[in-house]
């Protein structure tokens, strides 16, 4: 069970980087960012980009650091792509429609989520691709006589096609003696041992993160000129242009940081499942909404509840109901006891947890 | 010859069934000022419910009268489900009233795959018996041209029953509600009321949309009711007007014909047809919100004034 | 003497930290026209709001013919008779000014959901009454010849005229008036204060209004209170008030002498 509430910790961490991206922009401008999902795909697709090209872990310096150089730069360049994305779509999708009223929006939103997925799907093709697992490079002259773990090389053909094709192979067997002769006579000069990175692992540093990033929020947002600015907007827009705030660029800035944290998010998810696909955003978007919806939308303490309790419910209501209350096949429709919770939630408080009460005003 | 016949019943059947859902999402959505993204969830609803008692009582009953027994069934079963969702959601505020109706439809989406195999084919799909007539290559026409005669007839029937309702007092009421709750509530009408009306009247035709979808693929999966055919839908609704009945039907045709010559097109176009759709939605949604008839109706067109 | 027709006692609402409407008695007896009046934000419209049910008292309650009807909502609320005007018009705007009207006349006859479909007999029969009362209100408050046009499409004096045929159309026993004068020019008004009087008459109202205009107010109510800063705090005749200190403070800020 302990293990079930932890795994929640971590999954509900991870919705609530999500959730803060949904919260804050319709703090905003009243908004549901439908392809927010999205921007949490894309980052996970750059990072799996740099984990497996970019080549951060061969970096000669004393282990652990260049895995963790390696994460770290994944994990910035999903940040600052997703980041990117966010201010052009805004810029160009939702800047003019911003006027055209709620429905009209909503329905852009919903369309730029599509063509992002569908996008994806051109460019990276639909089918799910594995996450990389950090590599271990070894001079081959520095290996001892007997491998302690499989060991692996790149290989490069070509198609008849043309095309160039990247692939590992294992050259040495786990326990196997080594032949350095006859592997540098093959041309490896180099090889790796892989390394799977347990999921307690992951799950803490997704807490940590949360931890840490928590009071930077609450600094940007309280203490800074720009956080005043959207905390302005989010109370009354129009009062705040006629004060001389930039609006676009409040607006732009709140899309970058929610799409920020998302991409760390993104990075997060695929590295605790393992593969990333182009409708990888789609549930998890979806569910972050909904941890969103329930910490009250607008609300950033909200989102980091909302989300950190649905990440448990998640966790731990299918569990409950598989051991305690005999439903064998719980976990496979854990998805659809999230939305139901959702529904029922919604029922007893309509606004959320830290949602405004709406006051009809006659 | 038979080939493009074949082809042309195929999409006018299409249309008729496109049409179907986009009156009663209209009616939910444009009427009723109602955001519900879950439409397609009460299609689902209907064409597994009509697939279920096609394998249930085959043979016990003769086949047209199974046919039509199904798609009673269909609807039933579709409003009932409106029933369940439309009465708790209803004090929903636009935003999550969207959210909590697609939960709905991912509900009914996820339930459909994870019951056990023999219920409802799961991720696999469930085969629905031909009961309507035998279905062969040499009476393929026939059995699409009486599909067709009867999706025109039920559209027909629908749309007449819809625009009967919103003339009605009822449907003044239901207009009021949507269009100022509050005012409405302190004159007194009851606003729930109307709403849950239009909710299940719109969820039993989505029903019945989906019933009579089943028996013409003979074969259903989850993939037939992804959120792409919601989208379809609302580009139905939004293209021909959201105030319009006629206007679904126009709208109907133009997407459902632009689909499928989209098959036949050059591979450049066809291939991106996924983001296409979405554009075209974007754009008319900033360009042209209220469609090509806004709140009018065909009959409009042929006198001066627009009906208030 | 009877028991008034409509009472509150001690109906107070607190926001929060903020108070806006304390300790408020208000009493109106059969047939009476009755004025509201007060600075801005003195809690007059929050008043019409706790009345009709639109929002929940914090304390108080509020009387019908002697029965506490304190927390009715409001559709209830004015199912009992009590109808009104809003201070910004909210008028259905798309819908034509008759069937704006027509909405809220309720059918003798049966006006269910088949029947109105089916257009059976006894619908049609319905509806042909409602047309006939509701043009009638329409006739009433001149408005009769357009009655084909879009609410929204209306002057703005026009459409304050029909918030309260709308209102007229529920057939209330009490109509509680939200600035029926704001915006008219003083033409207009002398005619709204005849029509109030008249419908009053014609319709055996009971009347609350809330008006800026001292004009409009002293002209036709018979006994007005005043509000300030959600407090009573003063109650009697047009005379009495136009001389009451409390009141000259609370509008002009200072004693007049």
């Amino acid at each position: 069970m302990l293990d079930y509430l932890l795994n929640g910790l971590g999954l509900g961490a991870i919705f609530a980087f999500i959730a803060l991206g949904y919260t804050m922009v319709y703090g905003i401008i009243k908004l549901i960012n439908f392809a927010h999902g999205e921007f949490f795909m894309v980052g996970g697709f750059l990072g799996f980009f740099a984990l497996r090209d970019l080549g951060i872990e061969r970096l000669p310096l004393p282990a652990p650091l260049p895995i963790l150089l390696a994460y770290f730069c994944a994990l910035t360049v999903a940040a600052l792509g997703s980041g990117l994305l966010a201010v052009v779509t805004e810029r160009i999708a939702y800047r003019p429609v911003r006027r055209a009223g709620r429905i009209a929006a909503l329905i852009t939103a919903v369309c730029v989520s599509l063509i992002l997925q569908n996008l994806a799907i051109k460019a990276w093709g639909a089918d799910p691709k594995a996450y990389p697992d950090p590599k271990v490079w070894v001079d081959v002259d520095d290996l001892p006589a007997r491998a302690e773990s499989n060991l692996y090389a790149r290989r490069v053909a070509t198609t008849s096609t043309g095309e160039r094709v990247e692939s590992e192979e294992r050259v040495v067997v786990e326990g196997e003696a080594i032949d350095r002769l006859r592997l540098k006579s093959e041309g490896r000069g180099e090889v790796y041992r892989k390394v799977t990175i347990p999921r307690e692992t992951t799950r803490g540093f997704v807490i940590l993160a949360l931890v840490l990033w928590t009071p930077v929020l609450w600094f940007l947002v309280m203490r800074t000129r720009m956080g005043k600015a959207m905390r302005a907007v989010s109370e009354d827009l129009d009062a705040a242009r006629l004060m001389g705030i930039p609006i676009d660029r409040v607006v732009a800035y709140t899309f970058f940081l929610g799409a920020f944290v998302a991409g760390v998010g993104g990075v997060a998810y695929c590295v605790t499942y393992g593969k990333i696909e182009p409708f990888t955003g789609f549930v998890p978007g979806l569910k972050a909404f909904i941890a969103a919806v329930i910490g009250g939308i607008g609300s950033i303490p909200g989102a980091l509840v909302g989300g950190l309790l649905l990440g448990i419910a998640e966790s731990v209501v299918p569990y409950m109901l598989r051991d305690w209350a005999g439903w064998r096949a719980a976990f496979a429709w854990k998805d659809a006891i999230a939305f139901a919770l959702l529904i029922l939630f919604l029922l007893v408080r309509p606004t959320g947890l830290f949602g405004r009460p709406l006051r009809v005003k006659v | 010859m038979s080939g493009e016949l074949l082809w042309w019943l195929n999409l006018l059947v299409g249309v008729g069934i496109f049409t179907l859902l986009a009156v009663s999402l209209n009616l939910i959505n444009g009427f009723a000022g109602m955001f519900h993204l879950g439409h397609h969830g009460f299609w689902a609803m209907g064409a597994y419910a009509a697939a279920w008692l096609t394998r249930e009582c085959a043979g016990s009953l003769p086949g047209p009268l199974l046919y039509v027994a199904t798609l009673g069934f269909g609807m039933a079963v579709a409003a009932a489900g409106g029933l369940a969702v439309g009465i708790p959601c209803l004090r929903l505020r636009g935003d999550y009233l969207a959210i909590a109706t697609l939960g709905f439809a991912e509900i009914v989406r996820i339930a459909i795959q994870n019951l056990p195999q023999e219920t409802l084919g799961g991720s696999l799909g469930m085969p629905v018996a031909r009961v309507l007539m035998a279905v062969g290559p040499d009476t393929m026409v026939a059995f699409r041209g009486l599909t067709l005669l009867i999706a025109t007839a039920a559209c027909s029937l629908v749309i007449l029953l819809i625009r009967n309702y919103i003339r009605s007092a009822q449907g003044r009421r239901l207009l009021a509600v949507a269009q100022d709750e509050t005012a409405a509530s302190l004159l007194g009408i009851d606003p729930t009321r109307p709403k849950v009306v239009a909710f299940v009247l719109g969820a039993s035709v989505a029903g019945l949309a989906g019933a009579l979808f089943a028996h013409f693929q003979g074969f259903i999966t989850p993939l037939d009711f992804q959120f792409m055919e919601m989208v379809k839908m609302f580009l139905i609704v939004v293209l021909g007007g959201m105030g319009s009945l006629s206007g679904c039907v126009v709208g109907a045709f133009l997407v459902i014909a632009t689909e499928q010559l989209l098959n036949r097109a050059p591979e450049a176009i066809a291939e991106w047809w996924q983001v296409e759709f979405p554009l075209l939605l974007a754009l008319m949604i900033v360009f042209r919100p209220q469609g090509i008839f806004g709140r009018r109706e065909i009959g409009d067109l042929f006198r001066r004034k627009a009906r208030a | 003497m009877s028991d008034p027709l409509f009472r509150t006692e001690g109906l107070t609402k607190r926001y929060g930290g903020l108070t806006a409407v304390s300790r408020v008695r208000l009493e109106l007896r059969e047939g009476e026209l009755v004025g509201l009046i007060g600075p801005n934000g003195a809690g007059k419209t929050t008043c019409f709001n706790l009345i009709t049910g639109a929002d929940l008292p914090t304390e108080g309650c509020i009387r019908l013919r002697g029965a506490d009807v304190t927390g009715t909502r409001p559709f209830h609320m004015a199912r009992l008779g009590v109808a009104r005007t809003f201070q910004n018009i909210r008028l259905w705007k798309e819908m034509s000014v008759l069937d704006n009207v027509r909405t809220v006349c309720v059918a003798g006859g049966r006006s269910g959901f088949w029947s109105g479909v089916l257009r059976l007999s006894s619908y049609r029969i319905a509806e042909q009454s409602i047309r006939e009362r509701s043009e009638a209100l329409l006739a009433r408050m001149g408005l009769e010849g357009v009655a084909g046009e879009r609410a929204a499409d209306l002057p703005y004096g026009d459409q304050r005229k029909l918030e309260i045929a709308r209102a007229l159309a529920l057939a209330p026993r009490i109509l509680l008036l939200d600035e029926p004068a704001a915006g008219m020019n003083p033409a207009e008004k002398a005619d709204l204060m005849h029509t109030v009087r008249e419908i009053r008459r014609e319709f055996a109202l009971t009347i609350l209004l809330i008006e800026h205009d001292m004009k409009f107010v002293m002209g036709i109510c018979e006994r007005i209170y005043v509000l300030d800063h959600g407090e009573e705090i003063a109650h009697g005749t047009p005379d009495e008030i136009r001389k009451d200190p409390k009141v000259i403070e609370a509008y002009l800020g200072g004693s007049a002498g």
